[in-house]
């Protein structure tokens, strides 16, 4: 196989040296490291579809990678499988500003496409992940993150109009509008939608290489306001009401380790200070004329009025710009995509969590229960949790920072990780870029008629078992 | 002249964002000079949150509670008291009631420049 990547890639793009291969052992996660014997670097798609066939002969695995910066393992391959690093097949193959959509490849980072709407005059914009700016956009979406424009538009995989595949046996397909020759890639419809038999299956049907995704209009005035709140109760009342308002651009919650740990305390004590607030919200505000954002900011106080009264304690909003001013350490906050340090740089290099989606109506439930269990574990509980797609459902999210170097600490992240699966499963919530680990246990609660179809898609997509194999559990 | 938080792990938002704010103004002059003037302890309470701010010789001790009675007190809710920190000035608040001082003016007012951001060296 080696050979024939170098023929076809060049020597320089194909890495097979113990050293060069180290970094792609592993993610942030505690999954375990796993040696590939290949990485090749692709920059086309006809590349992709002459690996694959030959792949394909050889019955070499491969596995996607780009960033390297997944939490659940899922770019990690089997021992001796092959990663296609797709960093430098990273073109921005089209903007279209009248119907609002762009064409990618797969390296494509948050920040090079929020400086390609930036130069082409800024009239666009996307959603950014909380993930590092030089994280894929194509990968979150075929994984099905979120972003900060969620609250309007769902999670990235819901922006899909349409993608270019290599199959497992080499041959390219579109999905979408786009599959009609001379026609745009505006949607999905009105073809049947199979798009969906590449997202959310981490790679193992089909290598994408390409994705359109629509883009939305970005608007003169942006507020991005902090609201501190002190029970889950009056954070998420807060928030269930903002939602059904329809105002709001974006709205995120944070429990309170997370701002601490952004102004420079690495380990904060598993319980909150004193009086101290126990959430934050961030709430983003979006207008074309000053009346119309004095009107959003008249309504989000509205709100907040409402809960007050309530008996439940919420500050009143503060604006990012006052708080900078303040405290510098606040900025990644201030913009997206943003490198949240605290969680990617913070010594011990372990990132992980459990992510998932379900029912704002559980959230406190959520919180309380995740709460005790991070707690117990001596750990600050690292909370995300947030409205999607109009407040239909949520993202609710434990993070925890570990050294990967300590046995114990890993060890602890595994247990502490279960029990918070088992936890979030009971309650409705679902994780989402689903690491195998999890996979396996959610699998005995899969309809058994939905894990069939599942199989059969891959046997049918993936006959020789060549796709990112173990993962998803197939 | 340093800031020290005392006991990071416990201590409050406040307390964290008012370190930045510190550490800032001490990369001044104008904030240095202010620092080397005062002596003692001032209690900051924002909404259910406090922060005594202890100053001596050669650094500024942040901590979330101080057993000693403080020389002077500023009290607000949280909006105010950081518009107040982040520029908006001491005596407008103070004079509409949003801020509420009590103890020794004088050393309240030698606070002001260091507690006024400034991102000079």
């Amino acid at each position: 196989m080696k050979d024939f990547l170098v023929n076809l890639l060049g020597r320089e793009s194909v890495l097979d040296e113990e050293g060069a291969l180290a970094p792609y052992r592993e993610d942030y996660c505690e999954a375990a490291p796993s040696d590939p014997s290949l990485v090749a670097f692709v920059t086309t798609t006809d590349q992709v579809q002459q690996i694959v066939r030959e792949a394909a002969r050889r019955k070499v695995a491969i596995t996607p990678r780009v960033a390297g910066t997944n939490v659940g393992g899922l770019a990690i391959s089997v021992a001796g499988g092959l990663i296609l690093d797709f960093t430098k097949m990273n073109k921005v193959q089209e903007v279209n500003d009248v119907d609002m959509y762009a064409v990618i490849e797969p390296g494509v980072t948050q920040k090079q496409m929020k400086e390609c709407l930036r130069d082409r005059g800024g009239t666009l914009t996307l959603g950014y992940s909380l993930a590092p700016p030089h994280t894929s956009i194509l990968a979150n979406a075929l994984l099905g993150g979120l972003t900060n424009r969620s609250l309007k538009y769902g999670d990235q995989s819901q922006w899909i109009s349409g993608l270019e595949v290599v199959l497992a046996d080499g041959t390219l397909a579109r999905t979408g509008s786009w599959a009609l020759q001379n026609v745009s890639p505006y949607g999905q419809v009105p073809f049947p939608a199979l798009t969906g038999l590449f997202v959310g299956w981490a790679g193992t049907t089909g290598l994408c290489t390409k994705m359109a995704f629509q883009l939305w209009p970005q608007h003169k005035f942006n507020r991005r306001l902090f609201v501190l709140t002190y029970t889950p109760r009056g954070t998420f009342e807060a928030v269930r009401r903002l939602v059904r308002r329809e105002f709001c651009d974006d709205i995120g919650g944070l429990s309170w380790p997370s701002a601490k740990m952004m102004l420079g305390v690495k380990r904060p004590h598993p319980e909150p200070a004193r009086g101290e607030p126990t959430f934050t919200l961030y709430v983003d505000l979006t207008a074309d004329i000053e009346e119309e954002m004095a009107l959003k900011q008249r309504m989000l106080n509205d709100v907040l009025d409402s809960v007050r009264r309530e008996n439940e304690r919420i500050e009143e909003p503060l604006d990012i710009r006052m708080l900078l001013k303040i405290n510098p350490a606040m900025s990644p906050f201030a913009e997206f995509p943003t490198d949240l340090e605290f969680l990617t740089n913070h010594g011990g290099g372990g990132l992980s969590w459990v992510g998932t989606y379900g029912p704002l109506s559980k959230f406190e439930t959520g919180i309380d229960a995740g709460t005790r269990i991070m707690v117990r574990h001596g750990l600050a509980p690292v909370i995300v949790a947030r409205p999607m797609r109009g407040g239909h459902y949520g993202v609710l999210r434990f993070v925890e920072i570990f050294d990967k170097e300590s046995p114990t600490e890993t060890s602890r992240v595994k247990a502490v990780n279960s029990e918070l699966l088992a936890m979030c499963t009971q309650l409705g919530f679902v994780m989402y870029k689903t690491p195998s680990w999890a996979f396996e246990i959610l699998k005995p609660g899969i309809d058994p008629g939905m894990l069939k179809l599942m199989r059969d898609v891959k046997t049918l997509l993936d006959p020789q078992g060549i796709m990112n194999p173990g993962k998803l559990g197939l | 002249m340093k800031v020290r938080v005392d006991d990071p792990e416990h201590m409050n938002l406040m307390g964290l964002l008012m370190r930045g704010l510190l550490e800032s103004s001490l990369a001044g002059e104008r904030g240095r000079a202010a620092a080397r003037k005062l002596r003692g302890d001032v209690r900051i309470c924002a909404g259910t949150m406090s922060v005594t701010m202890s100053f001596s010789a050669d650094e500024i001790v942040l901590r979330a509670s101080g057993n000693t009675r403080p020389r002077a007190n500023v009290r607000g809710e949280m909006k105010p008291l950081l518009e107040m920190v982040a520029g908006g000035g001491l005596i407008g608040p103070v004079l509409r009631g949003k801020v509420k001082v009590r103890g020794n003016l004088l050393m309240l007012l030698r606070l002001l420049p260091l507690i006024r951001p400034s991102r000079k060296g």
